[in-house]
């Protein structure tokens, strides 16, 4: 254990300025929209945001409901409905660009982990610790998952702070009822949520890190071109050859269920208007993780994973 | 005396190249082995073999460790240093000994201070920004602050200007070599070695050719250099090998009294090189 706890220290030694780098210009992104925001507020008219909402509560505050169930039933042209959009789709404009950069990361970081250390030699000094194989593997996707969700739950905590940086500054413009729903989200209470759920999605892409291990310690330049490219290359092969989709699909469902999952982690996909009293964390949880996905998804990790170790132990660098 | 290396019947092929054809080879404990052979004659397949990094048919056992099943296990005794810089060129030096220190428990971190204090090299800087040959420097810091029994070396020196090779060879002696521990030399470069050998090994084309003591190459080959009217006495003795040397003729005897040879020139050693390019030569 000693020793795969150093093996994951040289891995925060090799990308900690990549994670600081990536961290800091995402932050200073957020800071630098603070300003437009900031500005605009200016321009909102308090006396054009009407408050129509009819404010049927059925007790206190905890137990509020509102009057509209569903997303089509609400006025999109109200004022105070319309900063409410905004305020979701700023949301999952934030995710989204979170997932990408962490996507951006993972993907590097996967594609040239065993890649750099056959280019640089750097493997015949790993290889002459006495740590195994499979140790050092493991090392390398615990250092990528680990530095993935750190970093995911840093740039989420830094994102979380923006947003309510935004409402703080917006809160006197935008009207009772958008405040009244955006209060009900309750995003510091879903931070755990994420993490169950990056975990998720780890599994489900587990095969596809795998596989761009496999590639890393086998290919001899380009990891990650090849990496994307030979699937999205295999794929369109078996749509011009064969007519078959499948793999097209497959790619694109992955996408977008991964999509929907991240977008769900804080409540703004099209059912958020619901607007739960409790989260259900674990009935969610185990929704995602007991289907057969993650079970196709750990037996094809597996055989990637046989053949990334193959690979790393047959392509020993030679001088 | 204990043996640290025991090869028996080893062969390993890459395609249609054999590197190593049906070696055997046993290595005491204390001893400086050279292995030396022109390029591509198997001398790092077979320290590779050694140190578990391929596989290969036949038994190796090395401190009574099988090296292709349990490498990790070996390089906890095993200190290894390549041909080119290993260390991960985005490391600092303070990283590298960090390193070393959480994987091998023997590491002496003062040792290596020690060592490093007398050099150029600075806690602070980064791997890549040094020179050739102040990474073997570190490298070899951090492997001899390693208590390790068994040094294996190919090509050490390999790049390295005159003054590191002396040191480099200089350290391991002074600051490694001990009854109880073993170094392994591979170089094709003998004469830069042949001072601190033991022993020595010659390959060719994946076979070893020679395994001999120095003592006893020393005792068994002698260089007669004699005028040249007195040249046709040595050759009726058939020597191994005859070349002209300002105006005088220079043979290398093998298995010959080194008294009768006196009688006719100056008898002296001859270097490993002259040896090895004879054996290795076929020359007569």
């Amino acid at each position: 254990m000693k020793l795969f706890l150093v093996l994951l220290k040289r891995e925060w030694w090799e990308w900690k300025n990549t994670i600081f780098w990536v961290a800091g210009i995402y932050t200073f992104i957020l800071l630098m929209l603070l300003v437009p925001v900031s500005r605009l507020s200016h321009h909102i008219n308090p006396d054009s945001v009407k408050i129509e909402f009819d404010r049927s509560f059925t007790g206190g505050s905890d137990n509020q409901t509102y009057g509209q169930d569903s997303y089509e039933d609400w006025d999109s042209s109200e004022p105070s409905v319309k900063a409410v959009m905004v305020y979701a789709g700023g949301v999952t404009s934030g995710i989204l660009l979170l997932q990408f950069l962490l996507l951006f990361i993972g993907l590097f970081y996967f594609a040239d982990s065993l890649y750099n250390e056959r280019m640089d030699f750097s493997t015949l000094f790993v290889r002459s610790q006495p740590v195994s194989d499979h140790t050092v593997i493991i090392s390398k996707i615990a250092g990528g998952v680990l530095g993935i969700m750190g970093v995911s739950l840093v740039m989420s905590l830094v994102f979380l702070l923006f947003t309510n940086g935004v409402i703080w500054i917006l809160r006197p413009k935008i009207g009772e009822f958008a405040m009244n729903v955006v209060d009900k989200i309750r995003l510091f209470d879903l931070y755990g949520d994420m993490v169950v759920f990056q975990f998720i999605t780890l599994i489900w892409l587990s095969p596809f890190i795998l596989f761009l291990m496999w590639i890393s310690a086998s290919v001899r330049k380009r990891p990650l071109i090849i990496g994307l490219g030979a699937p999205a290359l295999a794929a369109l092969s078996l749509y011009i050859l064969f007519g078959n989709t499948d793999m097209i699909r497959q790619i694109f469902l992955t996408t977008a269920t991964i999509k929907d999952m991240l977008v769900e982690q804080l409540l703004v996909s099209s059912k958020w208007m619901t607007l739960p009293e409790k989260v259900e964390l674990f009935d969610s949880f185990l929704g995602y993780l007991a289907t057969p996905r993650t079970g196709v998804s750990i037996v094809a990790a597996s055989g990637f994973y046989a053949l990334a170790l193959f690979a790393y132990r047959k392509n020993i660098p030679v001088s | 005396m204990e043996n640290l290396v025991q090869i028996s019947h080893v062969n390993k092929r890459y395609g249609r190249t054999t590197a190593l054809n049906d070696v055997s080879l046993t290595i005491p404990a204390g001893r400086i082995i050279g292995l030396i052979g022109p390029n591509g004659s198997g001398k790092t397949t077979r320290l590779r073999a050694m140190s578990g990094l391929i596989s290969y048919d036949g038994n190796i056992s090395v401190m009574d460790i099988e090296p292709k099943t349990r490498r990790p296990q070996l390089m906890a005794y095993t200190g290894v240093i390549h041909d080119i810089p290993v260390l991960p060129p985005w490391m600092t030096i303070r990283q590298t000994i960090l390193f070393t220190e959480g994987m091998k428990p023997e590491f002496d971190r003062e040792k290596c201070q020690r060592f490093l204090d007398k050099t150029a090299i600075k806690p602070e800087s980064k791997v890549k920004h040094l020179s050739k040959g102040m990474k073997t420097q570190l490298h070899l810091a951090l492997v001899l602050a390693t208590d390790t029994r068994l040094l294996i070396l190919d090509e050490p020196t390999h790049g390295l200007d005159i003054l590191f090779r002396k040191e480099l060879y200089s350290h391991v002696l002074e600051d490694y070599f001990d009854t109880h521990k073993s170094v392994i030399i591979s170089t094709h470069q003998v004469e830069e070695v042949e001072h601190i050998l033991s022993d020595v090994v010659f390959i060719r084309e994946g076979k070893v050719v020679l395994f001999e003591s120095m003592e006893a190459l020393k005792s068994r080959y002698f260089q007669v250099i004699v005028s040249e009217d007195k040249a046709d006495n040595i050759r009726k003795m058939c020597p191994v090998s005859e070349r002209r040397f300002f105006g005088k003729t220079v043979f290398l005897m093998e298995n010959r009294n080194k008294s009768e040879l006196s009688k006719y020139g100056e008898v002296t050693s001859p270097s490993i090189s002259d040896i090895f390019v004879v054996i290795m030569g076929g020359q007569t």
